[in-house]
């Protein structure tokens, strides 16, 4: 241990530490005769306080009571549930797996309907002369990526506007789960 | 958080209060008062002012029962919730140590010895009031609660090392400001 004990002090005072701590601490307070003093200082400080008089009661219990007996409203205290997530935070999980599903679909898209644009394939061929696409790319270019049809078009609209409506459909049946738990407290 | 006796039966009346039993509630506040009034009073030094935040303390509780979980124990609940509390009077209102303890008679052969205690426990909550608030707040639940620091930090919501660096803080400034005090005793 370097230094003082500091903080540890009040820790050793207040029995916080741990059997360890404890160990190293008496052995530092019994080479450092400046903590033992603090020690001894902030002990009998710790006696001053605890002498110090508490507060002498103004009212009988039965009056305090009764005070407050009479202020308590006429229903019983309303039974709040644990503490849940926020709305907002549970739709993270699905609006992020959705969004993310959706680039990859869009990439998809984007690139398939480049390959239906004429002299695209030309002008991508074109850059591998170039030294910008590298001339081992070139057998993984366009022939790697067949051209959609209009149905795979479809399909991929469909299955996107698909995931939309069930994602929908879930948060619709949670949030009125929300309403209902929250009516009957 | 640590088993305290009559844990059991303060659940068992938490309870039942949640279950609208007010008879439950007033035995609740019966046995917590004193509590409730010395940590107000130690954080603002006025007794009568303590009284009125305590009860406003077991008002707010009786709303706040139906978030209450039995599974650990009512006193550092009640702890939060006095503490809340005593910190929403000291903003209403700026401490002011009151230096004469109003219902202390001393005998007629023992008045200057009770004098000169007064006069020190005049000094002491003064020094206390003193403190920054904050600082002030972990050194009551410490010094007069007896409550273990992560009690403190779970009432307070702060980390267990904020709560040793502000009592450390507190003793040391109590240490200079109360040392006449110490060399008196």
């Amino acid at each position: 241990m370097n230094g003082h004990l500091e903080q540890w002090l009040d820790a050793y005072l207040d029995g916080e530490l741990d059997a360890i701590q404890i160990l190293q601490a008496d052995a530092h307070l019994k080479n450092c005769q400046a903590c033992r003093m603090e020690l001894e200082q902030r002990r009998a400080l710790s006696q001053i306080l605890r002498e110090a008089p508490a507060p002498a009661a103004g009212k009988s219990d039965q009056r305090f009571v009764s005070e407050i007996a009479l202020r308590l409203p006429r229903t019983a205290p309303a039974i709040r549930p644990e503490s849940r997530p926020t709305a907002v935070w549970m739709m993270v999980p699905p609006v992020a797996l959705f969004l993310a599903w959706a680039f990859i679909q869009s990439a998809m898209i984007v690139v398939g309907a480049l390959q239906w644009l004429p002299g695209v394939e030309d002008a991508v061929r074109s850059g591998f002369g170039t030294g910008w696409i590298p001339e081992h790319a070139a057998g993984l270019a366009l022939p790697a990526l067949p051209a959609p049809g209009i149905w795979d078009v479809v399909f991929l609209t469909a299955a996107l506007v698909g995931i939309g409506m069930l994602f929908t459909g879930w948060f619709a049946g949670w949030w009125a789960g929300q309403r209902t738990a929250g009516s009957q407290q | 958080m640590t088993a305290r006796t009559g844990d059991f039966d303060d659940n068992a009346f938490a309870l039942a209060a949640k279950n609208g039993d007010r008879d439950a509630f007033c035995e609740l506040v019966r046995r917590y008062r004193p509590l409730a009034v010395n940590v107000v009073y130690r954080m603002c030094g006025d007794a009568m002012l303590a009284e009125d935040a305590a009860q406003t303390a077991f008002l707010r509780a009786w709303e706040h029962l139906g978030s209450y979980q039995p599974r650990g124990s009512f006193r550092p609940w009640i702890l939060r919730i006095a503490v809340h509390a005593a910190i929403d009077t000291l903003r209403r209102r700026k401490p002011e140590a009151d230096l004469q303890e109003a219902n202390e008679q001393p005998a007629p052969d023992r008045v200057e010895e009770s004098v000169e205690r007064r006069e020190r426990a005049g000094r002491v909550r003064k020094a206390v009031l003193d403190l920054p608030e904050a600082s002030r707040m972990v050194l009551v639940l410490k010094e007069y609660q007896d409550c273990s620091y992560r009690e403190i930090s779970e009432i307070l919501d702060i980390p267990i090392g904020t709560v040793m660096s502000r009592l450390h803080y507190a003793r040391s400034v109590l240490l200079q400001t109360l040392r006449p005090v110490a060399e008196e005793i």
